[in-house]
């Protein structure tokens, strides 16, 4: 079943279209990570069927309802959408910042939110948390920040989770460290999860689904196995690799890569 | 540390503020016992006190009041600690368009002074706006930087037209600041601007703690950073125009007042809009009493006291090492 289904979008700035007339499917509890060379749209693409950047053309559809149509409070409930390096003043506490992701849930004249301190306390418990939350964003580390960020996208209580590259930045530690966050995200509290990210093998480790972009166009969709060729690798990515799978891991991992480009 | 809480820091800012307002309230020219108000009200002295020193009080805490809440407003506005209506050519605005008012020979009675005010801090605040605009959105470096410089340069051309029309004396209120002149008309005003200003901040407060995100993320927990930052921006004008009108131009309290608390206890603006009006108030009062008493019967230049506390607290700001551009 679709949790999300985009059909048919156009994206662009101005007058240039970065998507042009692309379809795409977000299967419901599934992990599915968006790949594809730099430039090739994959963080338009996500921006649009998040409900952050209204599309020029085509429909974005959350449980058969036209996200262009709902809220944007309606549409936070949804969806939360972690930008790649969000901007916030360096002395906010974790806590105070994950406060920030009730917004939506602000009823009547006052905002009131009866839930927020349980939901706020189980968010940063979720993204492992808990114990900085009285520290200030400026005195975390990379892992840590972008866990509070993830605390923050937690505390909307949203079924889905689109974020834009979440791993760069982080060394290969806390890279794995979010990665593994995010898939017990979706094993333990049913969260979709889209994200984009720029590590293949990473990509194909922790993704059930991948969609692959180049110059605006899906040319690839389905599992990491079906995605993942030395095909796709030659003629999307320039590089020509070896693709292994192995039978106890159940994903493909590329080695040996090089590039294709003359330089 | 275990951190103040927020209601200790409300009530002990609220008893400091009804301490120094009552010291104010004694203070002048000559020291008044505070019985006089209630024992002789009819007496010169008695009469000084009701028509003179309590409509200076009460303009001097909503003042302060309305400037320290602009600043915390640009601040988050502009997601920048240094950000302040005076630093960035609103009050300048709203100075330069009473002189250029009033030299076109308008009688600035109180509601010309007051539209006169709005509509300079308006016409300057836009200005900066688009000296900061580019492509991308606002550039915070830019907005700072660029209102620094325009602020000086609509200062100057305030000073130059009161200097070559001399009428240096007639604005001193106006450019050195100052509540010598001020009667329950102004006390009406301000309370009406301050009513206005704390009842939007109220409703809107959550939208408003959302500014301080940048906007992409702010959208994305289903706010409209947008129409936000226009109401922001409407309130920093009509706090700053209104203060202007009133007290003249007065620098500096916006700046360290909201970073003052917010160092002592750091959290979401909604929860710090009030003990920065109670803090504004009490630097409003005492630097009030200063200017009143130290060189008395003259009074000081209440924007240079103002300055020097400002200035200083700046240059404390930038040894500690708060970053000037967003990060």
């Amino acid at each position: 079943m679709d949790a999300l289904f985009g059909n048919q979008l156009v994206v662009g700035y101005g007058n240039k279209k970065i998507i042009d007339h692309q379809s795409i499917h977000i299967a419901t509890g599934q992990i599915t990570g968006l790949i594809g060379p730099n430039g090739s749209g994959k963080s338009t693409l996500l921006k649009a069927i998040s409900g952050i950047k209204p599309v020029n053309e085509g429909q974005v559809f959350v449980n058969e309802r036209e996200i262009g149509r709902l809220s944007t409070k309606q549409r936070a409930k949804c969806i939360a959408y972690l930008a790649q390096s969000p901007s916030v003043p360096g002395d906010l506490t974790v806590e105070n910042l994950v406060k920030l992701g009730r917004y939506a849930y602000g009823r009547g004249l006052f905002g009131r939110d009866q839930d927020a301190a349980v939901q706020v306390q189980q968010a940063l418990v979720a993204a492992k948390v808990a114990e900085l939350a009285n520290r200030p964003i400026d005195a975390l580390s990379g892992g840590q920040r972008q866990r509070a960020f993830i605390a923050m996208t937690l505390a909307h209580n949203s079924p889905i989770i689109m974020l834009d590259e979440p791993t760069t930045y982080l060394d290969l530690t806390h890279q794995l460290d979010v990665l593994n966050l995010l898939r017990q995200l979706n094993t333990t509290a049913h969260k979709t999860v889209v994200l984009v990210l720029h590590d293949l093998n990473q990509a194909a480790q922790y993704c059930d689904q991948l969609v692959c972009l180049q110059q605006g166009q899906i040319v690839a969709t389905g599992t990491p196995h079906e995605v993942l060729t030395e095909q796709l690798l030659a003629d999307v990515f320039q590089v020509s690799a070896k693709v292994s799978f192995r039978t106890q891991t159940q994903y493909p991992q590329m080695t040996d890569y090089e590039t294709l480009v003359n330089r | 540390m275990r951190r103040i809480k927020l209601w200790q820091l409300n009530v002990l800012l609220a008893l400091v503020l009804i301490s120094v307002a009552v010291l104010g309230l004694c203070t002048g020219v000559k020291w008044e016992s505070l019985t006089l108000l209630w024992r002789a009200p009819a007496s010169l002295d008695g009469r000084i006190m009701w028509t003179i020193r309590i409509p200076r009080i009460l303009s001097v805490v909503m003042v302060g009041a309305l400037l320290s809440v602009s600043g915390l407003l640009m601040q988050s506005l502009s997601r920048n600690p240094i950000a302040d209506p005076s630093i960035l050519g609103v009050n300048a605005g709203a100075m330069l368009a009473l002189i250029i008012g009033s030299l076109l020979g308008m009688s600035l009675s109180i509601v010309t002074t007051i539209w006169l005010s709005l509509v300079g801090a308006a016409v300057a605040f836009t200005a900066v706006l688009l000296i900061a605009m580019t492509r991308q959105g606002l550039d915070v470096l830019r907005f700072i930087l660029g209102g620094t410089v325009f602020s000086s340069f609509i200062s100057c051309l305030a000073y130059a037209g009161s200097l070559l029309t001399n009428t240096t004396m007639q604005f001193r209120n106006l450019l050195v600041g100052g509540f010598s002149a001020v009667t329950y008309a102004h006390v009406r005003v301000l309370c009406g601007g301050l009513i206005i200003v704390l009842a939007t901040i109220l409703l809107m407060r959550k939208q408003l703690s959302l500014l301080v995100l940048d906007d992409t993320t702010a959208r994305s927990l289903g706010a409209k950073p947008g129409l936000t930052r226009v109401v922001a921006a409407l309130l920093v004008v009509i706090s700053a125009g209104i203060s202007v009108a009133v007290a003249g131009n007065i620098g500096f309290v916006g700046l360290g007042i909201p970073q003052m608390i917010n160092y002592v206890h750091p959290d979401r603006l909604e929860r710090n809009v009030v003990p920065t009006v109670l803090l504004g108030a009490i630097f409003m009062m005492v630097v009030d009493i200063v200017a009143k008493t130290l060189t008395a019967p003259s009074e000081l230049p209440l924007s240079a006291l103002s300055a020097i506390c400002g200035g200083i607290f700046l240059l404390l700001v930038i040894m500690k090492g708060a970053r000037v551009t967003e990060r």
